[in-house]
């Protein structure tokens, strides 16, 4: 990564700057397919749970 | 959401429209101009944001989508005022700490360097880290 208006910011800002591993962003896309939430519970665990294509 | 960002930022309210929503931003598509070398007349973390903030838009709010790097720093602004937090310690605590997220960070230590990506080249052709300067 390499960001002057990010460096200018001391780092930190919501355009660039954020470092992570592939782990983590996957424990990011399971919440964001939770319906937004760590652990699943009622409708985003239905959602994830429901298959969407064919039978 | 769809309320004006000027609502949560006053001098942004001033400089635009009421068309600018929370909502275009996060979706790219409040007239933010992309990109911008802010970096070349601010120094400080503040000054960006305020010329980011003050950047005239480039299309109508709703109009289009262009990712912009200026939208996602006026959002950076609008989480800190409201929360008073910066950012890094605001998505620590409500988001990479409850995910278990351990190894996301801004300003990662020397010590990730191993782990972290090398640069091929820059744009003015050498190498370089991935951090700034850490």
């Amino acid at each position: 990564m390499h960001d002057e208006n990010a460096a200018a910011m001391g780092g930190v800002s919501g355009h660039a700057g954020l470092f992570g591993t592939a782990p983590d962003l996957m424990r990011f896309a399971q919440m964001m397919l939770n319906g937004g939430v760590a652990r699943a519970r009622g409708e985003g665990r239905e959602m994830a749970r429901t298959r969407v294509t064919g039978s | 959401m769809d309320a004006p960002v000027g609502r949560y930022l006053p001098a942004f309210g001033r400089a635009h429209d009421t068309a600018v929503t929370v909502r275009r931003l996060l979706t790219h598509s409040g007239g933010e101009l992309g990109w911008k070398p802010l970096y070349q007349q601010a120094r400080d973390r503040r000054a960006i944001m305020d010329l980011a903030e003050q950047t005239p838009l480039e299309y109508p709010p709703g109009t289009r989508m262009i990712y912009s790097d200026l939208g996602a720093i006026t959002l950076t602004d609008m989480v800190e005022t409201l929360t008073g937090e910066r950012l890094d310690r605001f998505l620590k605590r409500r988001l990479f700490e409850p995910l278990g997220m351990r190894d996301t960070r801004f300003n990662p230590p020397r010590s990730w360097r191993s782990r972290i990506a090398r640069r091929r080249t820059t744009r003015r052709g050498g190498t370089g880290w991935c951090t700034h300067g850490a």
